[in-house]
């Protein structure tokens, strides 16, 4: 396990967790993180599994922008307010929510993190005092970078075809809008 | 529970139809367009609860069936089936065709008839890729069609999908085509120059046209509904 330093470069990384409130939910705030170069992915997998970091952890590669992210956590939030979770936790919810597919098992596999990441987002759900994206920060073997760069590690390719996005679609849409709307629909056209 | 419309901050209710309320908003930090189905105290509850939902999940199901087929139609942000809402992407800066052909003056110069023409052959044309994948809008009107601008590259939206349905039957088409010209040539007067130009870019971009157009014949001489004799 990685030992928590509080030296000064970690104090400025903290810059880099970001929190938003929710327009649907006022009573909710969603907070996102991202780190590069994480090592021991499965070490970090054990801590997820096991409950200790109460946190979704999302792998970088399948999401195109932040709204992605937040869009998902929505409805998310949604299915927890009217007892509609359709798995575990909120922080599992999330990762199916950002899935077209129906499948739990698939949705986690393909968007949960696995050792081939290197890039990975965290998302925690009301984590008002922040300790939920601590224990993440103690967890993770990597280095937390600024949310701008979440484009850098995006695979375009992967996330059409994971979403089963075609070009003539792209003609009149942005692969972010494609995606979102899938997200959003997942239940009721899917 | 997610907040209703009217109770969120920053919001303004910008129409009030008979079906729906529509709002202009934000969601989680984009501008949004959220309309709110509110329910109809003069219809029994349970098929209250089953038009509505069916209503939602019709607009739903033809936006991303749309949108795969490359025809431009807003993005989906966010269903909230507790208070029968649909989070939509504000399309803008755009104008309603029907704004847009209101503002010019009659009688028409050469110049807006020119673009009243570049109008009507995108019609056309978004209505044949509409109807080629076997989506029926339902109720097609100029103000169910938004231009989104710049002007002189601009883009044609469908909106409003909750009356759509999917079927690949001539005689559906026909309506679909019927219903517009209704409504086209009632709110925007001597425009029939204007329409026949929606119906031949509609012809040649749709596969199906002649059948279709056959079908708009007949149901131009006996009226939307379908007569029904033996």
């Amino acid at each position: 396990m990685t030992i928590y330093r509080q030296s000064k470069s970690d104090m400025a990384q903290e810059d880099h967790i970001k929190t938003f409130p929710m327009d649907v939910f006022p009573h909710s705030t969603i907070s996102v993180a991202m780190f590069k170069d994480v090592r021991k992915i499965d070490e970090l997998k054990t801590h997820i599994v096991g409950g200790e970091i109460d946190a979704a952890i999302v792998s970088s590669r399948m999401i195109c922008d932040l709204f992605q992210i937040l869009v998902a956590a929505n409805k998310a939030v949604n299915a927890k307010t009217t007892g509609k979770l359709k798995t575990r936790n909120i922080n599992s919810e999330v990762v199916f929510c950002l899935s077209p597919s129906n499948s739990i098992t698939d949705s986690l596999k393909k968007f949960g993190v696995s050792p081939e990441d290197s890039a990975v987002i965290a998302v925690t759900v009301d984590d008002f005092d922040g300790q939920k994206m601590q224990v993440v920060l103690q967890h993770i073997n990597g280095e937390m970078v600024p949310l701008e760069q979440l484009h850098r590690y995006t695979d375009e390719d992967t996330v059409k075809k994971v979403y089963k996005i075609n070009d003539v679609e792209l003609q009149k849409s942005s692969l972010l809008d494609s995606v979102v709307t899938r997200i959003a629909v997942k239940e009721f056209a899917m | 529970m997610a907040t209703k419309p009217s109770d969120l901050s920053e919001v303004d209710l910008i129409q009030q139809g008979a079906e729906a309320r529509v709002y202009s908003g934000h969601f989680a930090g984009e501008p949004c367009i959220i309309k709110e189905r509110f329910k109809k105290t003069y219809r029994h509850p349970t098929l209250e609860e089953r038009l509505t939902q069916r209503r939602i999940q019709q607009e739903a199901k033809a936006l991303l069936r749309c949108r795969k087929a490359g025809i431009a139609v807003p993005s989906v942000y966010f269903i909230d089936s507790t208070n029968n809402c649909i989070y939509l992407e504000k399309i803008e800066p755009s104008l309603t065709v029907r704004e847009f052909i209101q503002q010019l003056p009659l009688p028409y110069s050469d110049e807006d008839n020119n673009k009243l023409y570049a109008i009507a052959l995108k019609i056309g044309s978004v209505l044949a890729s509409l109807h080629n994948t076997d989506t029926i809008h339902g109720d097609l009107t100029t103000s169910n069609m938004l231009l989104k601008f710049p002007h002189d590259a601009f883009e044609l939206y469908l909106i409003d999908f909750g009356l759509s349905q999917v079927s690949q039957l001539h005689e559906d088409k026909g309506v679909d085509l019927y219903v517009l010209e209704k409504a086209f040539l009632s709110t925007h007067p001597k425009t029939e120059h204007v329409f026949e130009e929606i119906l031949k870019s509609y012809q040649k971009n749709n596969k199906k046209a002649v059948e279709v157009l056959k079908k708009l014949d007949e149901v131009r001489l006996r009226g939307r509904k379908r007569v029904m004799v033996g």
